[in-house]
């Protein structure tokens, strides 16, 4: 965990989410640096919403004893970059597979997240992930939610995990 | 070497089948689920089949049983590549037939590895 997250967690932050976020800062470095060959180096958290405004935001829900979802929140050109990199291939391939490629991460990301919840005896099952691709969209959490900003740099550019846990505090 | 790939995403069937490619293994059949998994094992049968768990139609395990299921099919090795990652999904896994395990995220190196030793045994 860096320490930001954990300046984070000495905060008056919710403590499920404190140690969901701990979990994302993790895998989402561990995936970035597998996957595509990429160091992303984390910011600070941020115990708020709405999720940050992105032209590719790929969606996992996740349910069981936590419930809520985790999304990948990133510009087009970091989508293609990413995109670029998992595939090995062109850009002219990758083109074609922003959308599942943002997918996929999101999808590593919310499967090692519920491998490390398991392990702190957490029951999860994910969703299929749901990419939404476009230039002028906002999301909103309509429940009394805890919610959490992850920001992380790769290169020159900005990209978010954003959590949205419900229930549990 | 023939390599079937089984996954519902075409993105990771890609990323698994350049990463493949890059090895040296030119060869590789592609299906987007189960059922097209079995009609492809008709048409011939793999050195090695890699399929994901998380699919329509037929999920991961079950496609792997339907495999075995098959006397020309007992012995050919599966890798499952999956985030299916506690210790009761291998479990489940390894009872349905698969020979090894992959968990995303992946290396490159970690595929080469597995794909590999299974060839070995096999």
């Amino acid at each position: 965990m860096s320490t930001a997250a954990t300046k984070a967690v000495a905060t008056d932050a919710p403590p499920m989410v404190e140690v969901m976020v701990a979990a994302l800062v993790d895998v989402t470095k561990d995936i970035f640096a597998t996957m595509v060959d990429r160091t992303v180096e984390f910011g600070e958290p941020s115990y708020r919403g709405p999720q940050p405004t992105a032209n590719v935001v790929a969606a996992v829900g996740f349910a069981g004893t936590l419930s809520g979802y985790v999304s990948l929140c990133v510009s087009k050109d970091a989508a293609l970059e990413i995109a670029q990199a998992l595939l090995g291939s062109s850009a002219e391939e990758a083109d074609a597979h922003v959308r599942d490629a943002a997918g996929e991460m999101a999808n590593m990301i919310a499967g090692s997240v519920r491998t490390q919840m398991t392990d702190k005896g957490e029951t999860l099952g994910i969703s299929t992930p749901i990419v939404t691709v476009g230039t002028d969209f906002s999301t909103a959490a309509l429940r009394d939610v805890s919610q959490a900003v992850c920001p992380f740099k790769m290169g020159a550019h900005s990209l978010f995990v954003y959590l949205v846990l419900q229930g549990r505090k | 070497m023939r390599v079937l790939v089984v996954d519902d995403s075409s993105t990771m069937r890609r990323i698994i089948v350049n990463t493949l490619k890059k090895l040296g293994h030119e060869d590789t059949v592609e299906a987007g689920d189960g059922k097209e998994a079995l009609r492809a094992l008709a048409a011939g049968v793999p050195d090695v089949i890699v399929t994901d768990w998380n699919m329509p139609e037929m999920n991961g395990p079950q496609f792997v049983e339907a495999v075995r299921s098959q006397p020309a099919l007992a012995k050919t090795p599966v890798l499952m590549v999956t985030t299916q990652a506690a210790k009761e999904d291998v479990i489940i896994a390894l009872q349905a037939g698969v020979n090894d395990y992959l968990i995303k995220p992946f290396t490159p190196e970690a595929l080469k590895e597995k794909i590999q030793s299974l060839t070995r045994k096999s």
